[in-house]
């Protein structure tokens, strides 16, 4: 391509891309064992957090003094104390695996905190790789990157089948098409950026700023619910009444097969309403983007088809 | 305490994550041009919507946030497919994508 503009400039989302996606392959091997056979290690790290965070919540600082001085078992960052709490809330249930979670948590807490600012730092600059390129195939790169990074937390967030049609849709359908698109609309553009002039920047970053704060706001606030951290069995049993969709096994948790569950029975009207507004965006994407027809000809009177004769027909 | 907010991942860093994404995605669909930027700084904000709706179904053991994601997920799909078809005849018909001219549905 002889433009300037669109030669040789998508080299960093194209490194993006490819280590994303290297570490991801590297890393679905480490981490999917060590789910599949005993205690979770991200779990261990939220069991812990749980703890202190069990400790910290309620209310105003007379009662969070009052319990804290309450609590007969020490310091909170004491091991008796975590061992408590996490067979309270252990999924797997036999000592063995508690024990196997134990020691994991001392190993690996500090790699998969790691691994959660890794992938983190890869979403946030991915992002903002995005939204800042004016090469749009180097966007749709960094966007590829930051689906996979994207993938990967939702898979500390157990949510395997959600991060494989992460990388499947997104990573893989959407962004072809974005690709196509652009391909089509080849053109650079001149100007990229919307807000022009000193008062729409400080008007549309002050603006961003205030959301920004507003949005920390809120999710700082948000308090984990007491006690339903890993035990999903125990929560569904116990507070939580046990939907028919909902899960109750923890194995399956996040698996293809939960999802399927709580799609197939629950969920099984809006699955069938997406399956039509899929179908409906289809055949609306066809229709809209076809080129478009040329005015229609005139016809002459007398020929069939034409508007005397639909209109003597229809009389 | 410091340390502990680096080396203890709780929920709260999944939600500030999505929601710093969120905004990534807010300041592009404001600050961009070009429908094709807008139309995937609109795909992170569903990502990061979809994020905090697993982080929440992680936290409450509900499996059902899944399927409310999977879902998001589809329609995601549709309303990139039709959102490209616009951007493809509107880029037909006036020969640019730019969101700030874009005034009028005809021209």
């Amino acid at each position: 391509m002889t433009d300037p503009q669109y030669s040789g400039r998508c080299g960093p989302g194209r490194f993006i891309t490819a280590l994303s996606a290297a570490i991801v392959v590297s890393l679905v091997g480490w981490i999917a064992p060590a789910h599949g056979s005993n205690a979770p290690t991200l779990d261990s790290d939220l069991i812990e957090a749980q703890n202190q965070r069990e400790l910290k919540a309620p209310g105003d600082q007379t009662s969070r003094t009052a319990r804290r001085g309450d609590q007969p078992s020490g310091p909170m960052q004491e091991s008796g104390d975590l061992r408590a709490s996490g067979a309270g809330l252990d999924q797997t249930g036999s000592p063995r695996d508690r024990n196997v979670g134990q020691r994991k948590l001392s190993e690996t807490s500090s790699s998969v905190a790691a691994l959660f600012w890794l992938f983190a730092l890869m979403v946030v600059g991915g992002s903002i790789f995005v939204i800042t390129r004016r090469n749009l195939i180097s966007a749709v790169m960094g966007m590829v990157g930051t689906f996979f990074a994207i993938a990967v937390v939702y898979a500390m967030l157990y949510a395997h089948f959600l991060a494989a049609i992460q990388v499947l849709v997104y990573a893989g359908a959407i962004m072809v098409l974005f690709v196509f698109v652009i391909m089509i609309l080849n053109k650079p553009e001149a100007e990229p950026w919307s807000a022009s002039g000193l008062l729409g920047k400080v008007v549309v970053l002050g603006a961003l700023a205030y959301l920004l704060a507003r949005l920390f706001m809120v999710l700082w606030g948000v308090e984990p619910l007491p006690g339903s951290l890993l035990a999903i069995s125990a929560t569904s049993d116990t507070t939580t009444p046990a939907a028919p969709g909902a899960i109750v096994d923890g194995a399956d948790w996040g698996s293809t097969r939960g999802v399927g569950r709580a799609l197939f029975t629950s969920y099984l009207f809006p699955f069938e309403a997406v399956s039509l507004v899929l179908l409906i965006a289809v055949v609306g994407a066809v229709a809209v983007a076809r080129p478009h027809e040329r005015p229609p000809v005139h016809i002459p009177e007398g020929v069939p088809g034409g508007p005397k004769s639909r209109q003597s027909s229809r009389s | 305490m410091v340390s502990s907010i680096y080396s203890q991942i709780t929920y709260g860093h999944f939600l500030v994550l999505a929601g710093v994404l969120f905004g990534i995605g807010l300041a592009g669909v404001i600050l961009r041009r070009n429908a094709l930027i807008v139309m995937m700084s609109i795909e992170l904000m569903l990502n990061a919507a979809n994020m905090t709706i697993l982080t929440f179904a992680r936290m409450h053991g509900d499996m059902r946030g899944h399927a409310l994601a999977f879902i998001v997920i589809a329609v995601a799909a549709a309303e990139a497919a039709v959102g490209l078809a616009i951007v493809v005849a509107v880029y037909r018909a006036r020969g640019h994508a730019d969101v700030d001219r874009l005034s009028t549905l005809r021209h």
